[in-house]
């Protein structure tokens, strides 16, 4: 999964940035609101966390002009004085939820899994594919309830099919979502971490659909055909 | 045993002495003494003068009656060669009907007193009573009564005889005799007694018209200063923000202008002061919120000292910082804040937010509900035990508001687990949190006390009938 922070104080941006990582997210930052509106504009972002209080183009007006572009991408809003009035103010212009500073960063990040769980429709904080569970709060892979050792990208990947589990995602989709904007993309890298995955994870859980990307899906659902490197 | 004694605050001045200064500085009192007392004054010296002027008139055509007469008298009085009176003094006629009221007598001055020698026929047998004076007057005025007992005004005029004679000489030309004109005076006091009837009667309604009048032009004057009365009330209530000056009187004018004015400058300072806390809100929270969050990472003891105390300062900064927020808006004149639009507004976000929880929502807010506070208060109690309920609620959420008195109660039920009594308590003071492991602050609460308490109102942590947690507020109603 992919976040996008726009935060102007540098201190707060940086400990953002860091506990995302950390949390195996890609992390893509800006600490200027034009900039960061541009970014968001792309929707390729998994999730974006908004400060409403930068210096310059103001949170409310960005997240105005997102929603107005049909960017759907879930935003948590950062609300500067806590004031109720500019809460709702920032629900009403789009936002889905927000973090009243002071803020522990627990939270932030606790939010964020939660908007990104629910826009793609899963209610749990647990992710299951037949034997597979990926548990978000805690970062943990278990297959039959053996814990598995993933890289950071690995997890990132696991975790984007999991969450758009029974679709199909395109290499391509997966270069946007899974990488950080400066990040030398090579779709055939993909190739790679997705085989690599498949030895750790095992089964048949990622199918190959030729010509389209890959899907993970439950084991009943799947089709017959080879899992192997695709076109 | 202790005795408490209150010390009332007597005045220093006597009660009618304070009234009295009281009522000196009214203008209504001042402009009605003034206008009456005067005007009294000069009704009742113009009353007195006319009475007098006219009683005197009368008095003196009476008087000048008498004197007719007793000059007639006097020419045709005569004496005999021989020095007596001739008694056959020609009058009119009025003098020949008995009682008539026209009476007179002559008297010859003896040593013996007084001898009447001429008598009018009206006065019959009777003897007009003269006081004897001694005085060099030849005329002089008497009163007396007369023979029916009716008061009489009358002249004497003293005569010699030597006068009387006409030159020719007689035995005793010295010897004095007194010509008594009398007139009946029933008459002249009756009229005197109508006029002054006449005349009080007309000063009385004098004085009720022109009570009358003053009243009701004082008050028709002073009807604007009611005006202002109700500007201020209507400001005061927070349905205006300011003096509407075009309907005042123009000598108001200026005192208006200025309380606008000051009305402008008071929320001009409020706003700021609201901007320096927020600023300071600011400043302070970033920092703090960057100093845990590192601490946080720390595992040693300094970083878990640290993550504490800052947590601590960072409660206590959001505690006084609300608080300062509401202090500095509880004190602008009368604000009024629909509850309606509020709840609405609140309710809105929060189901957006909750969306994947599913929360029903129950409302039953009266119509017409206005709190006497500002909108940003309203919005941080409501807003936090609404954002409290939906947290915790498993699937429903109550909001009920209506009106009592002089006051608007609201409150929130949420169908989660609660709160068990000895943590409702703990709640409402700073700091306290429940759920480690749900992260933000526990603060909300405490926050919503006091702003509560701010505003005179009152927080009570109760138990739904849904199971869960139920918060009621109580706060001044507006209008």
């Amino acid at each position: 999964m992919k976040v996008l922070i726009i935060e102007d104080e540098p201190a707060i941006n940086r400990q953002l940035v860091e506990a995302f990582k950390e949390a195996n997210y890609a992390v893509d930052t800006t600490q200027n609101g034009e900039e960061g509106e541009y970014l968001g504009e792309s929707g390729t972002y998994d999730a974006i966390v908004l400060d409403l209080g930068l210096p310059g183009k103001d949170g409310i007006s960005i997240l105005k002009s997102w929603r107005e572009s049909g960017i759907n991408t879930p935003v948590l809003i950062l609300t500067a004085r806590g004031s109720w009035s500019e809460k709702v103010a920032g629900i009403d212009s789009g936002a889905d939820d927000y973090v009243a500073k002071p803020f522990q960063i627990e939270e932030v990040l606790a939010r964020i899994r939660a908007l990104v769980r629910r826009a793609a429709g899963h209610t749990s904080s647990e992710l299951v594919c037949g034997p597979l569970r990926l548990d978000t709060k805690g970062a943990r892979v278990t297959v039959e309830g053996n814990p598995i050792k993933l890289t950071s990208l690995e997890y990132r990947l696991l975790s984007y099919l999991l969450h758009h589990k029974g679709r199909v995602v395109s290499r391509s989709e997966l270069v946007e979502h899974l990488y950080e904007q400066d990040f030398d993309r090579d779709s055939n890298t993909i190739e790679v971490f997705v085989g690599r995955l498949r030895k750790k994870i095992g089964g048949d859980l990622i199918r190959t659909v030729r010509g389209l990307g890959y899907s993970l899906d439950d084991p009943q659902n799947a089709k017959d055909e080879p899992a192997g490197a695709g076109a | 045993m202790v005795i408490h004694s209150t010390t009332r605050k007597t005045p220093k001045t006597s009660q009618p002495a304070q009234v009295l200064s009281r009522a000196l500085r009214s203008i209504r009192a001042r402009l009605i003494l003034g206008t009456l007392i005067p005007a009294t004054a000069f009704l009742l010296l113009g009353v007195f003068l006319t009475a007098r002027f006219t009683l005197n008139f009368q008095q003196q055509e009476f008087d000048a009656s008498l004197e007719e007469e007793i000059l007639q008298l006097s020419a045709w009085a005569q004496v005999t060669p021989d020095g007596l009176f001739d008694p056959k003094l020609p009058g009119d006629t009025q003098y020949e009907r008995t009682f008539s009221g026209w009476y007179y007598q002559v008297f010859q001055v003896g040593e013996a007193g007084l001898e009447p020698v001429a008598t009018s026929p009206s006065l019959q047998l009777a003897r007009l009573n003269v006081p004897v004076i001694e005085s060099d007057e030849a005329r002089w005025r008497i009163e007396t009564v007369g023979p029916t007992g009716e008061p009489l005004i009358g002249l004497v005029q003293r005569l010699s005889a030597n006068t009387l004679a006409d030159g020719e000489a007689v035995p005793n030309p010295d010897l004095m005799f007194l010509l008594v004109v009398a007139r009946d005076a029933t008459t002249l006091h009756a009229n005197q007694a109508q006029i002054i009837r006449g005349l009080s009667l007309a000063a009385v309604f004098a004085a009720f018209a022109l009570g009358t009048v003053t009243l009701v032009m004082v008050r028709f004057g002073l009807l604007p200063l009611g005006r202002v009365e109700q500007g201020l009330a209507r400001i005061r209530s927070g349905d205006e923000r300011r003096l509407d000056d075009d309907r005042l009187p123009v000598e108001i004018e200026p005192l208006a202008a200025e309380l606008n004015l000051l009305i402008d400058e008071n929320e001009k300072v409020v706003e700021r002061a609201r901007t320096q806390v927020g600023n300071l809100a600011h400043a302070l929270k970033t920092p703090l919120s960057v100093l845990v969050n590192d601490a946080a990472k720390d595992a040693t003891p300094l970083g878990k000292t640290t993550r504490e105390q800052v947590s601590l300062m960072r409660d206590q900064v959001d505690r006084y910082l609300a608080r300062a927020r509401v202090a500095a808006t509880s004190k602008v004149i009368g604000m009024r804040t629909s509850l309606a639009p509020v709840f609405e507004r609140l309710t809105r976000a929060l189901q957006k937010i909750h969306a994947d929880k599913g929360v029903e929502l129950r409302v039953s807010v009266d119509d017409g509900l206005f709190l006497r506070g500002e909108q940003q208060d309203l919005e941080e109690v409501a807003g936090n035990v609404l954002e409290n309920a939906f947290k915790w609620a498993d699937g429903v959420v109550a909001l009920t508001a209506e009106r009592r008195g002089a006051d608007i109660v609201f409150w929130v039920e949420d169908d989660g687990p609660g709160l068990a009594p000895d943590e409702r308590q703990r709640a409402l003071e700073r700091g306290q949190r429940f759920d480690e492991t749900t992260p933000g602050t526990g603060l909300g609460l405490s926050i919503v006390a006091d702003i509560v308490s701010a505003y005179g109102g009152s927080v009570d942590l109760g138990e739904s009938e849904m199971g869960g947690l139920k918060v009621t507020i109580t706060l001044p109603s507006a209008g």
